[in-house]
């Protein structure tokens, strides 16, 4: 990724529309891209779409970045919000409502489970398949806050503002996600 | 005893570094005086280090397709074109190579195809008769059905010609002008345009697939109205009958063949990959 420091100057050279800079665009953000897409989209196909139609946004609106925060998160917002719009677009086809965090209050019981863990938990899991899973079965929401702040290491802040949420907001769907999470793999490692 | 649920409730903070001094000293003495607390923190932690392990990345198609759709954006601002990749450009020119190979190769298998019912219809034809007459009605219709769907391959893969076309920049213009003018010069087609445009090739990969998907429609149609015919025929005279089941057979076969061919191109599309030495 860009450094902060040339940042401003990349950002400025993909305003002017400069083609090299739209080539480095890709070459060094395409990765990242395409991993928070497929994260919440957990379809090959969809994220590939998802990551065109990220890049074609950047190109248009690059005008609309001010540079009140960093790039990479403004990035992260196109990502987030282009994954989450083809998810409400998928369900509007079949008939389904994306609820925003149905999750019921288990708390309590989510938060004994965790002080229940085998030892030999995690080293059970296959990584990728307890990652597709997790994803899926978490609403989107939820799953687009654990994927920008637990898998891609955005810090709270940067988490709310891709998220276009308040701070308190986000530390509710991060908190509520890292419970789902483990409800999900509990009931994953019942069943394997 | 610690609150497990006031725990849990300060694991999120302590894992996002936002507790204050003293939340976070009394956070890790619980931490030392609970172990099951301490588990419960070593396993978050480790299950999100295995999952950020877990990192799926793009295909080189997909890649391409992204320089592709900037450049469609770009040339319509009249604006400099991105300079895609060599690695990704021999990617897309094994694929529509491969495309173009498939699609040919499904052609000739039904041509022949066509050439094995039109046979089987005329020498059900020359049976004589009654029935040989309305047989020879069926399999006329059969062989009009053949050569529809022979067409239909030729004009579906003259119209991929055009739409490949249209999306070529301005400086392929030439090389799809003289693709339209015969087979092998479309067939020369993907390789020129390789060097020039991304999305010709993908285009060629599409509409290849769809020259097949009329290929396969039109061995169906020709394997279908073989069988009336062999229905027909059975009606009318035993001896006939069986000379048309033979004759349909050969058509299923034929059909048969046509499928392989299509399966087998539509594997070496998918498994497509350059040359060491391009």
């Amino acid at each position: 990724m860009v450094e902060h420091n040339d940042e401003k100057a990349f950002v400025s050279r993909l305003q002017k529309g400069e083609a090299r800079a739209y080539e480095e665009l890709i070459e060094n953000y395409s990765d990242m891209v395409y991993r928070v897409c497929f994260r919440i989209l957990q379809n090959r196909q969809d994220a590939e779409d998802a990551m065109q139609e990220v890049f074609l946004t950047v190109y248009r609106k690059i005008g609309d970045f001010k540079g009140q925060s960093k790039f990479s998160t403004w990035l992260y917002k196109i990502s987030t919000n282009a994954a989450l719009s083809m998810i409400r677009s998928r369900n509007r086809k079949h008939g389904q409502d994306v609820s925003v965090d149905s999750l019921s209050d288990e708390e309590a019981e989510m938060a004994e489970a965790w002080t229940a863990v085998p030892d030999d938990f995690v080293e059970k899991v296959e990584a990728e398949e307890l990652v597709h899973k997790a994803l899926e079965e978490l609403s989107p929401n939820l799953s687009a806050a654990l994927v920008l702040h637990e898998l891609e290491g955005l810090s709270v802040a940067e988490t709310a503002e891709a998220l276009g949420i308040s701070v308190s907001a986000a530390k509710v769907r991060i908190h509520r996600a890292r419970q789902a999470l483990y409800k999900i793999l509990k009931e994953y490692l019942e069943e394997v | 005893m610690v609150d497990v649920k006031k725990f849990m409730d300060k694991m999120s903070d302590y894992l996002d570094g936002i507790l204050s001094d003293e939340e976070k000293r009394k956070f890790e003495q619980d931490l030392k005086d609970c172990p099951e607390c301490q588990k419960a923190l070593d396993s978050f932690k480790k299950l999100r280090d295995k999952m950020r392990t877990s990192v799926p990345k793009p295909s080189a198609e997909a890649k391409l397709r992204v320089y592709e759709a900037l450049n469609a954006e770009r040339a319509k601002r009249g604006e400099e074109l991105l300079k895609i990749p060599a690695e990704l450009l021999k990617i897309a020119k094994a694929k529509s190579e491969a495309a173009v190979d498939a699609a040919k190769s499904v052609a000739e298998t039904s041509a022949e195809s066509m050439k094995e019912v039109a046979s089987a219809g005329a020498e059900m034809v020359q049976q004589g008769g009654k029935g040989a007459i309305n047989v020879g009605k069926k399999a006329a219709e059969t062989f009009a059905t053949g050569a529809k769907a022979a067409k239909d391959v030729a004009v579906e893969s003259g119209k991929t010609m055009v739409e490949t076309g249209k999306v070529v920049t301005v400086e392929s213009a030439e090389v799809m002008v003289d693709s339209t003018k015969s087979p092998s010069e479309a067939a020369k087609a993907p390789a020129r345009l390789a060097g020039k445009g991304i999305k010709a090739g993908m285009t060629m990969a599409k509409g290849a697939a769809k020259v097949m998907g009329k290929g396969i429609k039109g061995s169906a149609e020709v394997a279908k109205g073989t069988m009336e015919v062999g229905a027909t025929m059975a009606k009318e005279s035993a001896k006939t009958a069986k000379e048309g089941v033979k004759k349909a057979g050969k058509a299923t076969k034929a059909a048969k063949d046509v499928a392989s061919s299509i399966a087998e191109g539509a594997k070496k599309v998918a498994e497509a990959k350059p040359e060491d030495s391009d």
